[in-house]
């Protein structure tokens, strides 16, 4: 393969090369600022030609200057749907698997003689006693009670022996109530016959009684608790196909950049006929909040905006340093706080619930109302209750996932792109490096270094000065590392962090300051 | 363009509405251009660039800002160089030392560029500033880059070939004449054949290859000149390594070769482009390349 590069290596510089492009068509190219014709032209003759390649990575900003956040991002929710929609298919072709071989060898066995198959039924008979004598179905039937040479009997009482086949789950079903459970004046369970049951069936379940309440609700429970698995997997797939949809319905919207969102009150009741306006790169804008509070500004070009939203009997609301990404929705809920209007507009608040894109807790919601609908056992209620609380004490990896979405969707910040200046200022860019914007922090200008990732932004310089944000510039916190009574007081020469937590500092003097908390503690090394 | 009297700004028409924005926010009168001038400035640029785009669109592409500037510094306009030069003159210097990686060297480079942008040379009694070549299509912080990397690959690399035999001797070997001995032919069909591949592919990935193997890029230089991450670029290389051999082999086989005889000519023929690789990657190339290491490697085998 070596072999095979230095040929091509050799051809490649033996390829004709046209005319150079000057130095504003490669500047141009370099941002990405040509039409795609004259994209392509340049690039084919940059493919070809060793100086212009060289004169394009010369000219390119110094990696330290400029840094792209694309750290540690997480991973996409589709690539995250797609990994475990396989991981789930292919359980479910392991199950089907195993379970035709299960039915392939059940059948082996009848096929193969009479002793395995009352062998099997022995197992299962023994299975049922335990059940039986515990008292989950009192009274039910003596002759379902292994007596000494009434084997025959039990398998004919016991319905199970609904087949010349005996297999487990059929087996199983007996103990499954097949009529509607009534009580009577004496709070003993009467048991109506099913429409459809056999006579000798019904005549049994007529006669099924039992000595306490307590006993029959065990046997409610039974089967409830064998529904409550059914019920919980129905919860959770509903609560992820609804955390799927809602996370598509956020990525479907790639279209265009658009601003859209929902005039609320206080209480959380939309605001009809508010009065939105938008002021950007490309003038101001105004739309009316609809019956259902909706806004939409469609065709917008990215960059900042502010939005005002006014409406008779609330105070003027503004929202300023409103970005708007390129081929994006931004989903903006806006809230109004009573108080003096500036308009006399028929601004009116309807009670209708504002609508809102699902959200993994709506999801989980949406999971607990079908778990409702669904008649869960009290275990059931419980457990999904118990899971929606652990889910909100301990984030789970999806709503981590989900989180930085959501933050998108309420702050609309863009991806930044950080730089410093040659005298050590910060700079920002939130349109990918078209424009930039002197960031201030502190009173230090002398910075040299940056990090960043996410919305994590590390900033450094000189005598240590060391800045952390976490709102992607927004506000700033000064960060003094010290280890064991010494402060870190040099040049910061170099920023880098795997992830929120683990990062390390150099400085001029050569000495590495590391931390695993985020900055919380240091450690020199 | 001479520079306008202020007079002559306050007499010109308004532009029409699409202008007056571009106008205001280009500053353009305070460096005295009025906007009659400023509006054949646009449509000269327009005529050159524009490439189908409508004159609308590609004004309202352009940084405007930039691009008058520079055109206010080609014509002369003090205001226009006071602020050229609190902009841009301290990261002129700082992207030469960057590029030259070598502090004197850089300042030099960065006095030769400036003396280019302020023009040297007159032309029909009028100086020739290279700023009349922005077209403000990408930034003029972009463009200054460019313009210091192709000053030095154009001039000061090919100073660097010219070393007396004293820094020769004392520097090492880095620093010889290049060996002008001809490269070795190969065969030519093989020769053919890889050409016709290279050509089939996009010019993005022959800009990958010739990068990555050729000029010994890193996949992280490569990533950020294509704006894409690290591991697309790794993906890609990986690609096409394990393409192109396929590639050339059936090329030579539907020119008449047998399979076997393709594989032979394959790695017959590489063998002896050892030496050829090693000369033409030590003319002018700042980097160790991959090349020259698997060069070395091979003359070692040898």
């Amino acid at each position: 393969m070596d072999r095979l590069k230095q040929l091509v290596s050799k051809r490649l510089q033996m390829q004709e090369q046209g005319p150079h492009p000057n130095a504003d068509a490669l500047s141009a190219y370099a941002e990405n600022a040509l039409s795609r014709a004259e994209q392509q032209r340049v690039l084919g003759h940059v493919a070809d030609c060793k100086n212009c390649r060289d004169i394009l990575f010369l000219a390119q900003p110094d990696s330290a200057e400029t840094q792209v956040v694309a750290a540690y991002r997480p991973a996409r929710v589709w690539h995250f749907a797609v990994r475990w929609g396989a991981v789930a298919a292919s359980l479910v072709i392991v199950a089907g698997g195993v379970f035709l071989t299960r039915k392939e060898f059940f059948r082996a066995e009848h096929k193969s003689g009479q002793a395995p198959a009352v062998q099997h039924y022995d197992k299962l008979e023994a299975k049922q006693v335990p059940l039986l004598k515990d008292g989950y179905i009192s009274g039910a039937e003596p002759a379902a009670q292994p007596a000494a040479g009434a084997k025959e009997n039990a398998r004919t009482d016991l319905a199970v022996a609904t087949a010349p086949k005996i297999r487990p789950q059929e087996k199983h079903m007996t103990a499954k109530l097949q009529s509607p459970i009534q009580f009577d004046s004496s709070d003993q369970v009467q048991m109506a016959p099913a429409a459809n049951a056999r006579p000798e069936l019904n005549q049994r379940h007529q006669n099924v009684t039992t000595q306490t309440k307590n006993e029959v609700t065990s046997s409610e429970m039974l089967d409830k608790a064998a529904a409550a698995p059914q019920s919980m997997a129905k919860a959770k797939d509903t609560g992820t196909l609804s955390y799927a949809t809602g996370t598509v319905s956020a990525q479907s919207a790639v279209a265009a950049s658009k601003l859209e969102g929902a005039v609320l009150d206080q209480s959380g009741a939309v605001v009809s006929n508010a009065e939105v306006t938008i002021i950007g790169p490309t003038g101001s804008k105004t739309v009316t909040s609809d019956g259902a509070g909706k806004f939409k500004f469609d065709q917008l070009t990215p960059g900042s905006y502010s939005l005002k939203a006014e409406a008779p009997g609330f105070k003027q609301k503004e929202i300023t340093d409103l970005a708007v990404l390129d081929h994006q929705t931004s989903d903006l809920p806006v809230k109004l706080e009573v108080g003096a209007s500036s308009s006399d507009s028929s601004g009116m608040v309807t009670s209708a619930a504002p609508e809102i894109e699902s959200s993994p807790e709506e999801a989980k919601i949406a999971g607990a109302l079908l778990s409702a609908d669904a008649q869960p056992s009290p275990q059931t209620t419980a457990e999904v209750v118990a899971r929606d609380q652990k889910q909100a004490a301990k984030p789970s990896r999806r709503k981590a996932a989900a989180e930085p979405e959501a933050g998108m969707a309420g702050k609309a910040m863009p991806q930044a792109q950080w730089t410093i200046t040659a005298d050590g200022m910060l700079q920002r860019s939130l349109d990918s490096g078209r424009s930039w914007e002197i960031v201030p922090v502190g009173s230090t200008s002398g910075f040299r270094a940056i990090f960043s990732a996410d919305s994590d932004v590390w900033v450094g310089g000189k005598a240590g000065a060391l800045y952390h944000s976490s709102d992607s510039g927004q506000t700033w916190k000064q960060v003094t590392p010290s280890s064991k009574g010494e402060k870190l007081a040099a040049d910061i020469s170099h920023i880098e962090f795997s992830d929120p937590a683990n990062g390390s500092i150099s400085v001029v003097n050569g000495a590495t300051w590391l931390t695993s908390d985020g900055g919380q503690t240091w450690r020199k090394k | 363009m001479a520079a306008p009297q202020e007079t002559e700004v306050a007499n010109d028409p308004t532009p029409a509405s699409p202008f007056t924005d571009l106008y205001e926010r280009s500053h353009a009168a305070e460096f005295g251009i009025s906007a009659s001038e400023f509006q054949g400035l646009l449509e000269e640029v327009s005529a050159k660039h524009a490439a189908g785009a409508s004159f609308e669109n590609f004004c309202a592409g352009l940084r405007i800002e930039d691009f008058v500037l520079a055109r206010a510094c080609a014509a002369g306009s003090e205001r226009a160089w006071e602020v050229f030069m609190a902009r841009f003159r301290e990261k002129l210097y700082d992207v030469a030392r960057q590029i030259t990686r070598d502090d004197s060297v850089g300042h030099e480079l960065a006095d030769s560029v400036y003396a280019d942008l302020y023009g040297t040379r007159t032309r029909d009694g009028q100086r020739i500033s290279k700023l009349a070549s922005y077209s403000g299509r990408g930034s003029l912080d972009g463009w200054l880059r460019t313009v210091l990397a192709q000053e030095y690959v154009n001039t000061y690399r090919k100073q660097r070939r010219l070393v007396s035999l004293d820094e020769e001797s004392e520097e090492g070997v880095q620093f010889a004449a290049v060996n002008p001995e001809p490269p070795p032919h190969g065969d030519p069909l093989l020769e053919r054949a890889t050409d016709n591949v290279l050509r089939s592919l996009d010019p993005e990935d022959r800009f990958v290859l010739a990068s990555y193997f050729l000029d010994g890029r890193t996949l992280a230089e490569i990533a950020r000149s294509l704006k894409v991450h690290e591991s697309t670029i790794s993906r890609k290389v990986e690609k096409m390594t394990k393409g192109l051999r396929k590639q050339i082999l059936k090329s030579l086989v539907s020119q008449g070769m047998s399979r076997r005889q393709a594989e032979e000519a394959l790695d017959t023929d590489v063998r002896d482009l050892a030496l050829d690789i090693r000369s033409s990657l030590t003319q002018d190339s700042a980097v160790a390349t991959f090349s020259r290491k698997e060069a070395k490697a091979g003359e070692r085998r040898t």
